[in-house]
């Protein structure tokens, strides 16, 4: 089959594209479903496999290099049989032995290859794996991956070392680390029945005795072409890399993907609140979560416009309010960009001698001004500078860009939401701003997580008593 | 998260000397040695039209390990307070601006240098350059922002001690580089920060802030010929002077094992560093050295780090060897973290490999592979036209030779066995070893004190708070 490729000539963040052509070969057995302008001279080609595997292509020849990248359509909300932490003990799992290649090789066949960065990782809706090699590398890499993808062994011993070494994970990031413990209260308090109730990194007693045949399960239910994109960004010849993906996923054979039905998160009924005291901390500290739409619904977009309003740069309101002013050490927040509505969080660690209830305080106060009075169209332009900034920084590597794809793929359905984003990005006005405030900032939407030093507990029933 | 962490690579510039020359000279920057005067200064301009991004390095080759004694925290200080105003504008002013413009003005400071970052997308080029020079060049330290500058300086430390990780290795720093330059710490220290005065932070700026003693190198989108013009007219303005480049002494080497206990309450893992000084990155003995720090600790699950002390044990979530790189020789040391259980065998595992590396050295096939790895992944350090000038950079700043990045590959290549048994025969002393165990030395199930006790003699174990400077 002959493609017909409309390249691109010129676009600006936001804006459409006028094209040229040329033309590319594609095997049979393999489909080509579109093209998409990126950016300047970066056009995306989509195409699927007969067996169900999306793949996007995006030749840049700026280096001699490529990235190449694996999406698995699972992740932490895809636990199941009551194992918390599978997706992500699985993906550990995943570079061990296969029928072909014995444990260790995988490593070191890529490495020895001149990989860099190889790596995986897991969060609440999908597992990607990913390497970056030269570019004469690329056949070697579609091997070792198709090769996992289908013929993984896992075993007990293995399983057993590699379940320690996740607990190890989660006491390194979380356990013994108050910033990341306090991600694991705040997600327990916020969700009731969702799946993004438990972090995708589980319990530890969860992971401590998965066994094989959950791992297999898992495997067996998600580990297929027609569940995984691949994303291919780099200095790659476009006829060739389909050849080739021909030759090493084209008899790999669909799976029936057994995805259990997310259950859907109620509303709120009104604020919730969780006090920790911990030994190992010096200073309070707390996060806040609001329950806030997927990445899909354009309230997303405005919030995220709002949270840089409110936190981006040291111009910023809260960060005026509170890190200039003394009163918290450092202030932030983020807005998820995920397949189910997630929590808009914020985090603030006040400073020694502080009060968290002071930062609560102001930042409830500024909540409402925004709901009131909105927000001037210099925060807004400011806002939108700063975005579009992170936009282009995010196109800077190939494994920036073929990671831009292949989690819009994932959290939005469609690597093609990167240009609806863009787009609402540049539309989004104050008016939906200050909507937005009204209706998600509220105290029936808010959970709060408040860390305090455990000496403040001691102090709080010695004056009670 | 991913499955494994990816902070391995303190070295300055982590691994980016490695490059195919047909990719450097296929696309050769633009690079100018240039005077700004008669009186010194680089500028180095690499053009890249791919995305409307412009990225600044100023950069001062002077940094902490200057700072005078009781005074740890100035080069920092002085850096940070840039932005706080200048003689046209307000901090407020300064902040408003940046945040306008979509761009950023930070500083970085390391022993060795200060980095002023600019980034800025290309349509504002001209009002970014405008300010970052301005910040730059015109600085006026109001006393009240140096003032809460110090307060934020003092927070951050208390902060910092939520991180085991960062906070172990600054226990060991201490210890390791006592006296010395590379010892003090780049952030200060709460009773160092509350020392400095306006009158410091000014002076460290016209002592360090003079022509000879910056470079500034900028890449992405923009036409060099207009921003060499207007860089040149921008710091025309900067001060003549000299700044004497002292060599650093070397650093007092440990005698025989000695173990701090940083004590921090219901810690369930134990973050362990162990180490010694480091050696000279310039040595012809480098190559050879650093080949042999890849296959012993490298960011690879076939280094045997990772082998013993993650794949086939499951103790620890990473295990690598850290051999530092700056102009003068720093440290050399393994971190990893078990948990409280595992801690003293893990210790004891360490300590065993590493006489085992000392006596043995490594094997031809673990150099073979060593060697390939290197070589193969050097297109990585520049694939990008910032990673490009950032090497650039990183061999000015560390005095490497100019054809560093073109001979890499060559001299990777042809380190032989014996030259890696020669270099760990040298550098490699398992007998003289730094422990640092950042942990609950009160947990009632492990007595880690008693435990390290039967390891090393017991006067060299003690216990430090963690919350102590």
């Amino acid at each position: 089959m002959l493609l017909i490729l409309l390249q691109s000539q010129t676009q600006s963040y936001g804006e459409t594209m006028t094209k040229t052509n040329v033309t590319y070969k594609t095997p049979a057995g393999i489909e080509f479903v579109e093209s998409f302008p990126l950016f300047e001279n970066l056009d995306v080609l989509k195409f699927k496999m007969d067996n169900g595997m999306k793949i996007l292509l995006l030749q840049d020849k700026s280096a001699e290099v490529f990235a190449y990248q694996t999406w698995i359509n699972a992740g932490g909300r895809d636990d199941w049989g009551g194992v918390t932490g599978l997706a992500h003990l699985f993906e550990h799992m995943m570079f061990k032995a296969t029928k072909n290649y014995k444990d260790g090789e995988f490593d070191r066949i890529l490495e020895e290859a001149g990989a860099a960065g190889t790596n995986a990782s897991t969060f609440f809706d999908w597992t990607y794996y990913r390497e970056n090699l030269p570019k004469d590398k690329l056949e070697l890499v579609m091997k070792l991956e198709s090769d996992r993808m289908v013929n993984l062994i896992v075993n007990t011993e293995q399983l057993k070392k590699e379940s320690d070494v996740v607990v190890g994970e989660k006491r390194w990031r979380y356990d013994n680390n108050p910033q990341g413990a306090w991600y694991e209260y705040l997600y327990d308090l916020a969700y009731t029945v969702h799946p993004y109730k438990i972090l995708t990194i589980g319990r530890t007693h969860d992971i401590l005795n998965t066994q094989v045949e959950d791992c297999l399960s898992f495997y067996r239910a998600f580990y297929a072409p027609n569940n995984a994109t691949v994303v291919i960004v780099g200095d790659i010849d476009i006829e060739q890399t389909l050849a080739l993906l021909k030759k090493y996923y084209g008899h790999l054979k669909p799976q029936t993907i057994k995805r259990k039905s997310y259950a859907k998160e109620p509303p709120q009924k009104g604020e919730a609140r969780r006090k920790v005291y911990r030994e190992d901390i010096e200073t309070e500290m707390f996060i806040l979560g609001y329950h806030i739409p997927e990445i899909t619904h354009a309230d997303n977009q405005t919030l995220d416009v709002l949270n840089t309003i409110l936190f981006g740069g040291k111009s910023s309101r809260l960060y005026k309010k509170l890190v200039d002013a003394e009163i918290a050490s450092s202030a932030g927040g983020w807005v998820p960009s995920l397949n189910n509505p997630g929590l808009y969080e914020i985090e603030v660690m006040m400073k020694d001698g502080k009060k968290a209830d002071e930062a609560e305080k102001i930042i409830m106060e500024e909540f409402k001004n925004v709901a009131k009075d909105g927000v001037t169209e210099k925060e807004l332009d400011k806002a939108k500078n700063q975005i579009e900034a992170g936009f282009y920084s995010s196109l800077e590597t190939s494994e920036g860009k073929a990671f831009l794809l292949g989690n819009t793929d994932i959290e939005a359905g469609d690597y093609k939401f990167i240009k609806t984003m863009t787009d609402r990005y540049s539309r989004i006005t104050a008016e939906d701003i200050k909507k937005c405030a009204a209706h998600y900032l509220h105290a029936g939407n808010k959970n709060l997580v408040h860390l305090l030093p455990a000496a403040v507990k001691t102090k709080e029933k010695t004056n009670e008593q | 998260m991913n499955r494994f962490d990816k902070k391995k690579r303190l070295k300055t510039g982590a691994r980016v000397f490695l490059i195919a020359a047909a990719v450097f000279i296929f696309s050769a920057p633009r690079i100018f040695a240039q005077t700004y005067t008669d009186k010194g200064g680089t500028m180095m301009l690499m053009e890249d039209k791919t995305l409307p991004l412009v990225y600044f390095s100023f950069v001062l080759k002077t940094g902490a390990a200057l700072d005078p004694d009781g005074k740890e925290g100035l080069a920092e200080l002085a850096a940070e307070s840039l932005t706080k105003g200048t003689k046209t504008r307000t901090k407020e002013q300064i902040e408003e601006e940046i945040d306008l413009l979509g761009a950023s003005i930070s500083a970085s400071v390391t022993h060795d240098y200060i980095i002023i970052s600019g980034f800025s997308l290309s349509k504002n080029l001209d009002q970014f350059l405008d300010l970052y020079a301005d910040v730059i060049l015109n600085p006026v330290f109001p006393e009240k922002e140096i003032e809460k500058e110090k307060r934020m300086m003092v927070s951050d430390l208390i902060e910092l001690r939520n991180d085991n990780r960062q906070l172990a290795r600054r226990f060991f720093r201490a210890a390791l580089f006592a006296n010395h330059p590379y010892g003090k710490f780049i952030d200060g220290k709460e009773k160092t920060i509350n020392a400095l005065t306006r009158g410091d932070v000014e002076q460290f700026y016209k002592g360090a802030f003079v022509k000879s003693n910056t470079v500034t190198a900028v890449s992405g989108n923009f036409n060099a010929d207009y921003l060499e013009k207007k860089l040149n007219e921008k710091f025309a303005a900067l001060a003549d002077g000299a700044v004497e480049q002292k060599a650093l002494p070397g650093i007092a080497p440990v005698k025989g094992k000695k173990v701090i206990l940083v004590h921090k309450p219901k810690q369930t893992e134990v973050q362990v560093v162990i180490g010694h000084a480091g050696m000279d990155i310039h040595s012809p003995d480098y190559f050879a050295f650093e080949a042999a720090d890849e296959a012993l600790g490298g960011f690879s699950f076939g280094a045997r780090l990772m082998q013993e002390i993650r794949v086939k044990t499951g103790w620890s979530y990473f295990a690598y060897s850290y051999l530092i790189e700056k102009r003068y020789p720093d440290a050399f040391y393994f971190n990893m973290a078990p948990d409280i259980k595992n801690a003293v065998a893990t210790v004891k595992k360490v300590l065993e490999m590493y006489d085992d590396f000392k006596k043995k050295g490594i094997t031809q096939t673990e150099l073979d592979s060593t060697k390939k790895k290197l070589i193969a992944s050097f297109p990585f350090m520049l694939d990008t036209t910032k990673k490009k000038m950032g090497q650039k950079l990183r061999n000015i700043l560390l005095g490497l030779p100019e054809n560093y990045l073109d001979t890499y590959k060559d001299n990777v290549g042809k380190v032989t066995l014996k030259d890696v048994q020669d270099s760990i025969a040298k550098y490699a002393d398992p007998d003289n070893l730094l422990i640092v165990l950042l942990c609950d030395t009160e947990n009632p199930d492990i007595k880690i004190k008693d435990e390290m006790e039967k390891l090393v003699e017991k006067e060299n174990v003690s216990v430090v708070e963690y919350t102590q400077e």
